[in-house]
């Protein structure tokens, strides 16, 4: 027993993981710059099809959600899980297989999507041999981190645990069923559903990648770094329970209200938006529950950059978790569907929520890792502002894009002639492409900032060495 | 009516949804109001030196919020389909909103359309509200072939603002282009006719505009092979769709590769038909926005 | 019981936990999909609609290639001005043979779903050699390599057709048989171009009323 406790946490494998995330933060958000030029000089691409916008978009999002997200998911899944359990991780070497094997997932599949292998669902565009791998790393990731948990050394498994234990369940569970399918050739199959019912399950598994993912696997950060950072314990643990349950439950159902209006049966429509309402519920208790933890610390804002990102964060949480059971509703769907006001939408969620949650979180990991002070705060609060003007603008250029879109489709003339041709509207987009380019810069050079900062504060240092600390008897598994 | 389940399946739907929604409610409602032995013992968990559970009571009105929310959910699924088979007390389906918006739009708009349709075209020419609403009819239907201003595009689409009109240029023939389609069948000569045949009617067509240059090698075979058509001295036949080649206006183009090009390949120009597309009133207000 | 106390044991439990997440996670799932999956109207096709040939098939996965559903809806949603705009609204029964769906959720260009028959080929072709010759606002890209590549070697068409035909779409032996010679001597563009040209051409006004339409 006394060699186990003896043994150091498993940290080379987080920085390792950190260091990926950056790096495809920088190349997938240069790509979604890229291609938001591309909006607004549609030459840019040059004649070559792998510069085209239709193969571009999805490396963008592949890569930001597959390779920046699920690398920062990993990274401080296995950081916190080790920390809230007290032991080492389980099977580290499959835990190393799966930091590689996702990486060669995420490369390979981005220039299959150049290469024009697409299966067009969204966020599940990588084509069959892809989707097989994916379902085994992901096996893996399940099996590393659920092993972790159950040697831990402390009874109760703390509530961030469930956060990341919903993210790989249930994942698991949306990609196999999404991406059923009879395969053709190495890079072509055909879905194993058609038409509406593809329609459906296809947004049950986008919604909701979206949801235990983007949010779910986020939320897991919170409930471990917020209080960590703040120093306090998290402010109320039956408003967590409550939380998490109510948001796995609802969040589940709420996928349909990607297809209002569409060619799908009324009564699904109908349930995905009462369940979109019932949603904010659960998702502002993680919100009140934050913020009220670090109420009693708001002193460490000051000079705390992590903090800052993490609070903010929060601020973007709330307001894309109003905006999307608001959304929902299909008065409002009715304007804002088809339109720039979607991607508006995940932006203030992928900018503002899970891109400031995960550059607060690592400002404060790396610099722990590294044994040493984060080279420069100063950079990190150029970061921070650089952040918050670009996700600030960029939603305020696609609200009044998509707002007007959606109104000027809709708008009938004093005789039932429609008052606008299409080619006019989107002419008009033109000065809020415009806008939403230099926010996507002004965001893409803070993330370079904190690239280099990163990169300097890691320089020449190695993991330092922790062993878990002891845990109160009374509590300890063999209690 | 709106798509339901019937069967097995629509009692399915109720039972789960308000099953699962009432757990739901339990759950938070003991969770929130419950007792909790592991708050009174003197030891609580800790976790990494510092993670712990807080006990402040979790805030009324969040509950108020959830148990609302669920409240607005069964009102909603009272009105509107959603629970199994049920149509909802609106009996509201994306068809019948659809239907009931046509008819409203037929109250609106039916009368004042229909006195359009019966108008004359040079009454309606004379309303300049009816003219820029028949302009915006033209940028959204016509202009991605014919051109923002109806002068033709990419040698493929016929100007509609000059005086040559291939297939006629009266209100009826526009009316009859626009509501069926036009499909003109130029043959390719390059199997029936020799190249250096085609070379002597390419060079005779291009003197046409003159008169037609009498000397020409190429004048036999074109009265041979294109009169019929096109007419002795080219002046084309709108009812066939066969362009006038006696004028300098050309849209394939007019200089000699182009009408060899022509005479090899033939053409097929399309317009498509446009009469499913818009109604009578659209058709009306184009027709009178072309036939200036 | 207490939830609380409940809960305790839930927390306390690897097993448990996982279990418990899964089933309430599955629960929306459950509700949602087996109803959806197993209701025949949806799998109905509208009397027009027919699987696609090997041309169009040829042409379709060229527009899943090119991703052209990133910016091209195929839905035409029941309201007026939709419909004014584009066509009849779209009926389930016109998708059976979509695998996958392409309706999309985002409209940088206008909605293609009735877009058949309503230019020319010869428009289309320029439109997509170079769209700002003939829309001069246009941002949509040029897709110049499709003029360029031979159809019939954008996949293996007579596997596509035995796949599909496994998945139930009514293929004969000769459609099969033939899919290869279908494609001869055309170009990926004008592949792309007869699918183009079939789009929301499976509707029919008799059925109009069977799927949610009231008229």
């Amino acid at each position: 027993m006394q060699a186990v406790e003896n043994k150091i946490y498993q940290d080379k494998i987080v920085i390792r993981l950190i260091q990926f995330s950056v790096i495809w933060a920088v190349i997938a958000i240069s790509v979604g710059v890229y291609i938001a030029a591309e909006l607004v000089w549609p030459t840019i691409d040059f004649g070559q099809f792998w510069l085209s916008y239709g193969r571009l978009r999805p490396v963008h999002t592949n890569g930001v959600i597959f390779g920046f997200g699920v690398s920062a998911l990993m990274a401080t899944g296995f950081y916190s899980v080790q920390r809230t359990s007290h032991v080492t991780l389980f099977a580290p070497r499959l835990a190393w297989f799966v930091c590689y094997a996702w990486q060669l997932i995420v490369l390979l599949g981005a220039l299959s999507l150049l290469a024009g292998w697409n299966t067009t669902k969204e966020y599940a565009e990588l084509e069959w041999p892809f989707d097989i791998a994916i379902a085994i790393v992901w096996i893996c990731f399940g099996v590393v981190f659920f092993g972790t948990i159950a040697k831990r050394k402390i009874k109760p498994i703390y509530i961030s645990n469930w956060f990341y234990g919903a993210l790989i369940i249930v994942i698991a569970m949306l990609h196999v069923v999404n991406s059923l399918a009879l395969p053709v050739s190495i890079d072509k199959s055909y879905s194993a559903y058609a038409g509406a019912q593809d329609a459906v399950v296809q947004w049950w598994y986008g919604h909701n990648a979206v949801g235990f993912l983007l949010t779910g696997g986020f939320l897991g950060m919170v409930y471990y770094f917020l209080p960590k950072i703040a120093g306090r314990a998290i402010w109320s643990y039956r408003l967590s329970v409550v939380a998490f349950w109510a948001f796995v439950y609802a969040y589940i159902w709420a996928g349909p209200h990607h297809l209002h209006y569409n060619a799908i049966p009324e009564w699904v429509q109908s349930l995905g938006v009462v369940m979109s309402v019932i949603l904010l519920a659960p998702s502002w208790a993680t919100l009140v529950n934050g913020v009220m933890t670090v109420s009693t610390a708001w002193e460490k804002l000051r000079t705390d950059p992590a903090l800052k990102f993490i609070v903010l964060s929060l601020a973007f949480y709330g307001l894309a978790t109003f905006e999307g059971p608001m959304m929902a509703i299909r008065s409002v769907n009715v304007v804002s569907h088809f339109t720039d006001w979607t991607i508006g939408h995940v932006h203030s969620g992928a900018l503002g929520w899970n891109a400031m949650i995960t550059y607060g979180t690592f400002y404060f990991l790396v610099p722990r890792l590294a044994g040493r002070e984060l080279h420069s705060t100063r950079l990190a609060n150029l970061h921070f502002w650089l952040a918050f003007a670009g996700t600030m603008l960029y939603i305020i250029a696609m609200w009044a894009a998509g707002v007007s879109q959606g109104l000027l489709w809709l708008s009938i003339d004093s005789i039932g002639e429609l008052s606008f041709d299409f080619k006019d509207i989107m002419a008009s987009m033109t000065p809020y492409y415009l806008l939403r380019l230099i926010a996507g810069l002004v965001f893409l050079l803070g993330t370079v900032l904190m690239a280099y900062n990163l990169f300097m504060t890691l320089k020449g240092q190695r993991a330092v060495k922790v062993t878990p600390p002891a845990v109160d008897p009374a509590y300890g598994v063999n209690a | 009516m709106a798509m339901l389940p019937s069967g097995f399946w629509a009692g399915w739907i109720v039972v789960v949804t308000l099953v699962s929604l009432g757990a739901v409610l339990w759950l938070v409602w003991s969770i929130y109001f419950g007792r909790d032995q592991q708050e009174e013992s003197e030891v609580e968990p800790v976790w990494d030196e510092t993670l712990a559970e807080g006990h402040n009571p979790p805030p009324l009105w969040w509950f108020w919020l959830l148990f609302g929310s669920m409240i607005f959910s069964l009102i909603y699924l009272i009105f509107f389909p959603g629970l199994g088979s049920n149509p909802g007390l609106l009996n509201w389906s994306q068809g019948q909103q659809v239907a009931s918006s046509q008819e409203n739009f037929e109250e609106s708009f039916a009368a004042a359309r229909m006195a359009v349709v019966d108008m004359d075209l040079a009454e309606i020419q004379g309303d300049s509200n009816l003219m820029d609403t028949a302009g915006r009819i033209y940028q959204r239907e016509c202009a991605v072939c014919h051109g923002p201003e109806g002068r033709g595009q990419a040698n493929l689409f016929p100007n509609l603002q000059d005086t040559v009109w291939q297939w006629g240029g009266s209100p009826e023939q526009i009316e009859q282009t626009l509501r069926g389609g036009r499909n003109a069948n130029m043959i390719a000569w390059q199997s029936i006719l020799s190249a250096e045949i085609i070379d002597d009617v390419a060079g005779y067509v291009m003197t046409l505009h003159e008169g037609g240059d009498e000397t020409h090698p190429g004048k036999a075979m074109y009265e041979q092979n294109c009169a019929a058509c096109h007419g002795v001295d080219g002046a084309g036949n709108p009812m066939l769709g066969a362009s006038r080649l006696s004028d300098d206006i050309w849209l394939y183009g007019g200089d000699l590769d182009t009408i060899r090009e022509t005479l090899l390949y033939g053409r097929t120009g399309q317009m498509p038909a446009f009469g499913e597309r818009l109604d009578d009133f659209q058709i009306k207000l184009l027709v009178a926005f072309l036939a200036r | 019981m207490n939830g609380l106390t409940f809960h305790r044991k839930i927390e306390e439990n690897t097993g448990l936990l996982i279990f418990g997440i899964l089933f309430v996670s599955a629960i929306g799932g459950l509700v949602q999909l087996l109803p959806v999956l197993t209701q025949e109207s949806l799998e109905t096709a509208s009397a027009n609609t027919r699987p696609y040939t090997a041309v169009e098939l040829t042409g379709r996965d060229i527009y899943m290639r090119e991703n052209c559903v990133v910016c091209h809806s195929q839905q035409i949603r029941p309201l007026i001005a939709e419909v004014e705009r584009y066509g009849p609204y779209s009926r389930a029964g016109e998708f059976v043979y979509d695998r996958p769906f392409m309706w999309g959720s985002k409209r940088t260009g206008p909605d293609l779903h009735r877009i058949g028959g309503k230019y020319s080929d010869d428009w289309h072709r320029l439109h997509l050699l170079d769209p700002r010759a003939v829309v001069p606002n246009s941002i949509m890209p040029a897709y110049p390599w499709l003029a360029e590549r031979d159809a019939i070697e954008t996949g293996n068409i007579t596997n596509k057709l035995t796949v599909l035909r496994r998945l139930g779409h009514p293929y004969t032996d000769e459609q099969i048989a033939n899919a290869e010679a279908d494609l001869e001597g055309l170009t990926e563009m004008d592949a792309l171009i007869v699918y183009l040209q079939m789009l929301g051409t499976g509707f029919s006004e008799e059925d109009a009323g069977m799927q949610g339409g009231a008229h």
